[in-house]
């Protein structure tokens, strides 16, 4: 058998999740779609030695409204969120970054939580999180708590997450009428993590924008975004803000891409967005 | 761990180690080798079955996982011995030569017709299978398949 040996342990709800946790221990860990668990688990890179299922917590899917936020389960899979149209007018950045996130095969239970958990420099939803300035809600047996995208990845595959602690929910910005959205990445292959990936929004004037895959966590574009902001023809000065929010980058490097190449991508797939979305 | 669930439309019960991978109590349990299994990493897709009508990756769940589901594999695809069109059209095109990525490819076109959401154009079929790796082929021969067998 590949994996090492653990306990399974199957929660029926939230409570039971978090208790489970606090009881079983920091190896303990939970799984909900597991596409990227049970790989490093297959490779013995993550050896725990008990899993608690939360795949099956009624309180951990779907998505729901409330006012301007659209809550959504942490367990909700990314199949799961394709096949819902309605969100399509809520959240059109997520909606058009999911169908690039893994495969038909991994989507089907590969979860919205489980990628930000995950925390890849590269994930898709990671990226579209920082751009719209999602909140996260962890919760353990003690209480609940909420964390900007900012204050949760905290480097590659590294977050805010405490042993015991489980992220539950995903609340996101209703768009308003009239955003246009734009997401771009560019992968080795189909499905592959992406190399470079850009998520951009613009309601009304706020410009959104960010990139994946440059650094250990997304890069929210605040220098671009204040660039174009002072700019009077914003069309016009999209090479000269790219230019300064990239200045100070120092991008990731590895056997798929040097970090100058990503530093190219980079500003590529930034101008290609600006320009699909500003008026 | 007891895991009971329905795999080709027969009822499955049996006791398994919660470590023991949905393709391994496929495969070793079941004997039911159609489902091959190549990176055991979830790349490849050859362990590709249909789990609660959607395909995933059997090398990437676990056995217990899958209590209660419905799980079909390669060799439930049709029940009376004769193939089904799309694989047809894969003997007739020669979509495959070793066939070891075939089995994969076959549950994750099964599973797409179930949600009626088969592939139309030749991009459309690509991206598709772009979770299924064949090393022969080349693909074109596959993508012809299935664009011949769409409706």
């Amino acid at each position: 058998m590949k994996p090492a040996a653990f306990a399974f342990h199957q929660a029926q709800s939230v409570g039971e999740a978090v208790g489970l946790l606090a009881q079983l221990g920091g190896e303990a860990r939970p799984i909900a779609g597991g596409q990227s668990l049970v790989p490093a688990m297959n490779l013995r890179m993550a050896t725990p030695d008990a899993l608690v299922d939360i795949s099956r917590i009624p309180e951990l899917q779907g998505w729901r409204k409330i006012g301007d936020r659209i809550h959504i389960g942490a367990a909700t899979t990314q199949a799961a969120l394709l096949r819902e149209k309605d969100l399509a007018e809520h959240l059109p950045l997520l909606m058009a970054a999911l169908p690039n996130i893994g495969h038909v095969q991994t989507r089907s239970r590969g979860t919205i939580g489980g990628s930000l958990v995950h925390a890849d420099p590269s994930a898709e939803i990671a990226l579209v999180a920082a751009t719209l300035e999602a909140e996260l809600v962890l919760r353990n047996v003690s209480g609940e708590r909420r964390l900007s995208t900012r204050d949760f990845q905290l480097g590659a595959l590294t977050t805010a997450l405490e042993p015991g602690e489980l992220l539950v929910e995903i609340v996101m910005p209703v768009a308003d009428a009239g955003t246009r959205c734009a997401f771009r990445e560019l992968a080795r292959r189909h499905g592959d993590f992406a190399l470079v990936a850009v998520a951009a929004q613009i309601a009304g004037d706020r410009l959104s924008i960010a990139v994946g895959g440059l650094e250990e966590v997304p890069r929210r574009c605040d220098k671009l975004i204040e660039k174009l902001k002072e700019a009077n023809n914003a069309s016009a000065a999209i090479d000269e803000a790219i230019r300064i929010e990239l200045g100070d980058v120092v991008a990731l490097s590895d056997i798929h891409a040097s970090g100058s190449y990503r530093q190219h991508l980079a500003a590529v797939l930034l101008k290609d967005c600006l320009l699909e979305i500003l008026p | 761990m007891k895991v009971s669930c329905t795999v080709n439309g027969e009822r499955v019960e049996a006791d398994v180690p919660s470590r023991l991978l949905l393709s391994d109590f496929l495969r070793h349990e079941l004997r039911l080798t159609g489902t091959n299994v190549g990176c055991e990493m979830g790349v490849c897709g050859a362990c590709t079955v249909i789990v609660n009508d959607e395909p995933v990756r059997s090398c990437l769940m676990f056995a217990v996982q899958a209590d209660g589901a419905t799980v079909g594999t390669i060799e439930g695809l049709d029940s009376d011995g004769r193939l089904t069109p799309i694989q047809r059209a894969f003997h007739e095109r020669h979509a495959l030569q070793c066939g070891f990525c075939t089995p994969g490819i076959l549950m994750t076109l099964a599973a797409l017709e179930l949600r009626n959401a088969m592939p139309k154009t030749e991009t459309d079929v690509r991206e598709a299978l772009s979770g299924n790796i064949c090393r022969c082929t080349g693909y074109q021969n596959i993508v012809d398949a299935v664009l011949e067998s769409a409706p």
